[in-house]
C-alpha cells in the first residue's frame, strides 16, 4: 500500500516509509505515534520565521521527530535526521492543544520543528479544532508533498513558510536527498493561490553561486508579493565546516532582491537590520523589527492600519 | 549611555544596551577597539574544537590593547561540548586538558595573579524525571535538578507530591516566602510549583528544540580552585571580597571560569570551595556566575534560575534585548564602573557580560547553539562616550 503524503509514495506493506512515521492499518495509511510531540514552547511569530503574520503575537511551536528530505546542512539533525534512543514525545490531544494556547494566550500553532509532512493527520485535526475555537495555525515544509497533501494544507493551514533550497533537481538530489524540486514549485503555486506564502532561502555557496536570482525570478513569476526569507546559514551537520557566507554577499544579494520583492528580509543572525517592512508603494517603515539572537526576534512597532499602509492606504500581504 | 556592538561574518552594528535601537559609530574612537578585536577573532562556534584557543587568542589581544588590571575570562565550552555531544572518556579527557592548557597559555603570557575556579564535575544522566501527567505548563531552568509548573492544576500538586525522583517542592507561596522574593519582576517569573529532583535524577532540557543533553552537573556542594595567592576562599560567595582585596593591595588580577572540568583535571594545589546556600547549589549559569563573581544570591538576578514563564509575553519595548537574562535588578557587578581598567571573554554567552559589566565585555553571541558572532558590553560613559 502506498502512502500518499509526499512525493516519494513509499510502499508501507513492509515497513514504515522514509520518514518512519506512518503505517498500514486495517487498509489505511496511519501515523505510528499520533499526537505525540517532541516538545511545545512559546514563541513570537517572527522567530518562525513569519514577517507577515500576527506581528509581536506568541504561538505555540512544536513538531515531532523525523523528515523526508536529508538536507547536508539541516540545523534540527539531531531531531529530523538523527537517531537518538533518549528523545522522547510527549502526548497531547488536538483538544489539550487548544487548551495550551488559550490557557498561554497564544494565539494558535505553528508546526515548525521538523516536516509536517511527517504527521499530516495529526496536524489538520489540531488545526480544525484551533479554527473552531477561532485561533490561527500554520507550519514551515520543505513542500515536497503530493498535490493531494499541499492542497489539504492549505486548505486548513493560516500561512505557510515553504524552504525553497534550489532551483536544481541535482541539488535537491546530491544535498537535500529528495528526489526533485518540481513538486516543490508546483506546490508553492497552490499555497500561494490558496493561503498566506513566505519562503525562506538559505544562502548555501553553490546556490548563491549559481541560481539565487533564478529562485528571485520564480517567486517573482508566481507573486511579486510573496515574503522571501533570505536566511543567512549557519553551516550545521555535514556542512558544519564551511565557511560563512560573508556579509557583503549576503547583503548584495538582499539589495538586488529587495528592488524586485518588496518584502523581501535577511536575517538569522543577531542585529540584522533588514528586517523591517516598508510600503512597496509609498516607501513608509510600516513594521519595525528586532533579530536578537540567530533566529529569535520580535516587533518593535507595528503601524499598520487594519492591514494597511497607514501613510498611502495599500494593502500589505499577509495575516493581520 | 552604555552600549552593545555585535560582529557578524564581518558585518559590525551597534546597539543601545537598553533599548536596542541601533546607533551610529561615528566619533565613537572607544569602539575602535572592539571593532578591530572581534573582527580579527571570529567566532568559531560552540561545539567547534578551536573555541578554547579563540578564548585565548582574543583574551590576550584585549591585554595587549587595552591591559586591564582586572580580566575576566571563562571557558564554556568543556561544559557545552559535554552537554551537547557524545563523548568518550578519551574525547572528554582531550577536551578539559584543551581548556586547561588554554587557560595556563594566557596566564603564561600575562602577568596577571590567576585564579581558576572550575564549574564542578560533570555526569551522564542515570534517571529522568517523567513530567508527562502535569496538566500545567512544566518548565526546566537552567539547573538540571530543579524544574517549576506554570499554570498549575489542582491535580498537578497531587502529581509533584508522588512523582518518583521528586526531593522536595515549593508552592510558589513557600519559595517566595522562604527565599525573601519581593520585586514583582522576580515573582511574576515564579513557577506555581517548584521542585527539585533526587540528586541521582535529572530533568531534560532545553524544551524548545527537544534536545536531549548527554550530560548535566553532578549535584555536588563543591567545586574546585586554584591561586598562586594564599588565603584562597573556600566558599564561592566569598570571592568578590577576596578579589576587591587584592585589587586594593595593587595586584593585577585574571579570573578564569573552566566549566566541563572534572575535579580530577584540575591542578593539584586546588582547594575545595563551598557552593551551596541555604539548599540552593549554585551549580550552573546565572546563578554560578552571579554568587560568584558578585557575591549574589540567586534571587538578585530577577529570574529565579532563568525560568522563563511563557506566560510573559515580550514587549515591544523589551530592555536588554541583546543580553538574554539582563534585568535592572543586577546590581554591582565586578567590573562595572571601577576606578581601574576592567575586560572580560568567554563563550557564556549572554550571562558572562550581564554579571561582569567590564569597560568592555566581549563573548560569542549565541542561543541554543546557533551562534550570531561576537557580542561585546562597552561601558560607554566611562570609556569617554556619553
Amino acid at each position: 500500500m502506498k502512502c500518499e503524503f509526499c512525493e516519494w509514495r513509499c510502499d508501507l506493506a513492509n515497513g514504515n516509509g522514509i520518514c518512519g512515521r506512518y503505517k498500514c492499518e486495517k487498509d489505511s495509511i496511519v501515523e505510528c505515534e499520533p499526537f505525540d510531540w517532541i516538545d511545545f514552547y512559546p514563541y513570537t511569530v517572527e522567530s518562525m520565521p513569519f514577517y507577515h503574520v500576527l506581528p509581536n503575537e506568541y504561538v505555540i511551536q512544536t513538531g515531532t521527530v523525523s523528515c523526508n528530505a536529508r538536507c547536508s546542512y539541516c540545523i534540527n539533525s539531531h531531531l529530523a535526521i538523527e537517531e537518538n534512543d533518549a528523545r522522547k514525545l510527549k502526548h497531547r490531544s488536538a483538544e489539550s492543544l487548544v487548551s495550551l494556547c488559550k490557557q498561554m494566550d497564544a494565539k494558535g500553532v505553528v508546526f515548525a520543528i521538523n516536516e509536517i509532512t511527517c504527521f499530516i493527520p495529526s496536524a489538520i485535526e489540531v488545526a480544525k479544532k484551533l479554527h473552531a475555537e477561532g485561533l490561527e495555525v500554520g507550519c514551515l515544509t520543505n513542500g515536497f508533498q503530493t498535490e493531494k497533501t499541499a492542497r489539504l494544507l492549505a486548505e486548513n493551514m493560516d500561512f505557510i513558510n515553504v524552504s525553497l533550497k534550489s532551483l536544481s533537481d541535482e541539488f535537491y538530489k546530491k544535498d537535500l536527498g529528495l528526489s526533485s524540486v518540481q513538486p516543490v514549485l508546483r506546490n508553492i503555486k497552490i499555497f500561494n493561490e490558496m493561503t498566506h506564502l513566505e519562503i525562506v532561502t538559505p544562502l548555501v555557496h553553490e546556490v548563491v553561486d549559481n541560481e539565487i536570482y533564478d529562485i528571485m525570478n520564480f517567486i517573482y513569476d508566481v507573486n511579486p508579493e510573496i515574503v522571501w526569507h533570505l536566511f543567512r546559514l549557519m553551516p550545521n551537520h555535514d556542512r558544519a565546516d564551511e565557511r560563512d557566507m560573508t556579509h557583503e554577499e549576503m547583503l548584495g544579494i538582499y539589495e538586488t532582491a529587495r528592488a524586485k520583492l518588496p518584502y523581501t528580509y535577511l536575517g538569522n543572525f543577531a542585529g540584522s537590520q533588514w528586517v523591517d517592512t516598508y510600503c512597496p508603494d509609498c516607501g513608509e517603515l510600516i513594521i519595525k523589527r528586532i533579530c536578537t539572537g540567530a533566529w529569535l526576534g520580535g516587533t518593535v512597532f507595528n503601524n499598520l492600519n487594519n492591514g494597511t499602509c497607514p501613510h498611502c492606504g495599500k494593502r500589505i500581504a499577509g495575516v493581520f | 549611555m552604555y552600549e552593545i556592538m555585535l560582529d557578524v561574518n564581518g558585518w559590525q552594528g551597534l546597539f543601545d544596551f537598553q533599548t536596542g535601537e541601533a546607533l551610529s559609530f561615528d566619533n565613537k574612537s572607544y569602539i575602535d577597539l572592539a571593532k578591530r578585536i572581534s573582527n580579527k577573532y571570529p567566532y568559531p562556534g560552540d561545539l567547534n574544537p578551536n573555541t578554547s584557543a579563540w578564548t585565548t587568542d582574543f583574551a590576550l589581544e584585549v591585554v595587549r590593547e587595552y591591559d586591564p588590571k582586572l580580566m575576566l575570562i571563562t571557558y564554556a565550552n568543556g561544559a557545552i561540548n559535554r552537554i551537547n555531544s557524545k563523548l568518550g572518556a578519551v574525547e572528554t579527557k582531550d577536551l578539559e586538558l584543551d581548556v586547561l592548557s588554554e587557560a595556563f597559555r594566557f596566564i603564561d603570557k600575562t602577568d596577571y595573579e590567576p585564579i581558576i575556579i572550575s564549574t564542578g564535575n560533570m555526569r551522564k544522566i542515570d534517571k529522568v524525571l517523567n513530567t508527562d501527567d502535569i496538566e500545567g505548563y512544566f518548565n526546566t531552568s537552567s539547573d538540571p535538578y530543579v524544574g517549576g509548573v506554570f499554570g498549575a492544576t489542582d491535580k498537578d500538586y497531587e502529581t509533584v507530591k508522588n512523582m518518583i525522583g521528586v526531593k522536595s517542592y515549593l508552592t510558589k507561596k513557600e519559595f517566595l516566602k522562604k527565599y525573601h522574593i519581593f520585586d514583582n519582576y522576580a515573582v511574576e517569573r515564579t513557577p506555581d510549583i517548584i521542585l527539585f529532583t533526587e540528586d541521582d535524577y535529572a530533568l531534560t532540557r532545553t524544551g524548545n528544540r527537544g534536545t536531549t543533553l548527554e550530560e548535566i552537573p553532578e549535584r555536588k556542594k563543591t567545586v574546585k580552585a586554584y591561586s598562586r595567592l594564599p588565603d584562597l576562599p573556600n566558599d564561592i560567595f566569598k570571592f568578590r571580597e577576596f578579589i576587591d582585596l587584592k585589587l586594593s593591595e595593587g595586584k593585577r588580577i585574571a579570573v578564569i571560569i573552566v566549566e566541563g572540568i572534572d575535579d580530577n583535571c584540575m591542578p593539584n594545589e586546588s582547594i575545595d570551595v563551598n557552593r551551596e546556600k541555604d539548599g540552593i547549589l549554585y551549580a550552573e549559569g546565572v546563578a554560578f556566575y552571579y554568587a560568584l563573581l558578585n557575591a549574589k544570591e540567586f534571587t538578585s538576578a530577577g529570574m529565579p534560575y532563568i525560568f522563563h514563564n511563557p506566560f510573559i509575553k515580550r514587549r515591544p519595548d523589551a530592555r536588554y534585548s541583546y543580553s538574554y537574562i539582563k534585568t535592572d535588578n543586577f546590581q554591582d557587578p565586578i567590573g562595572f564602573n571601577r576606578n581601574f581598567k576592567t575586560a572580560s571573554v568567554g563563550t557564556r554567552s549572554g550571562i558572562f557580560h550581564s554579571a561582569c559589566m567590564c569597560d568592555y565585555s566581549f563573548e560569542c553571541h549565541c542561543r541554543g547553539l546557533a551562534e550570531s558572532g561576537v557580542l561585546t558590553f562597552i561601558n560607554s560613559e566611562k570609556l569617554g562616550g556619553k
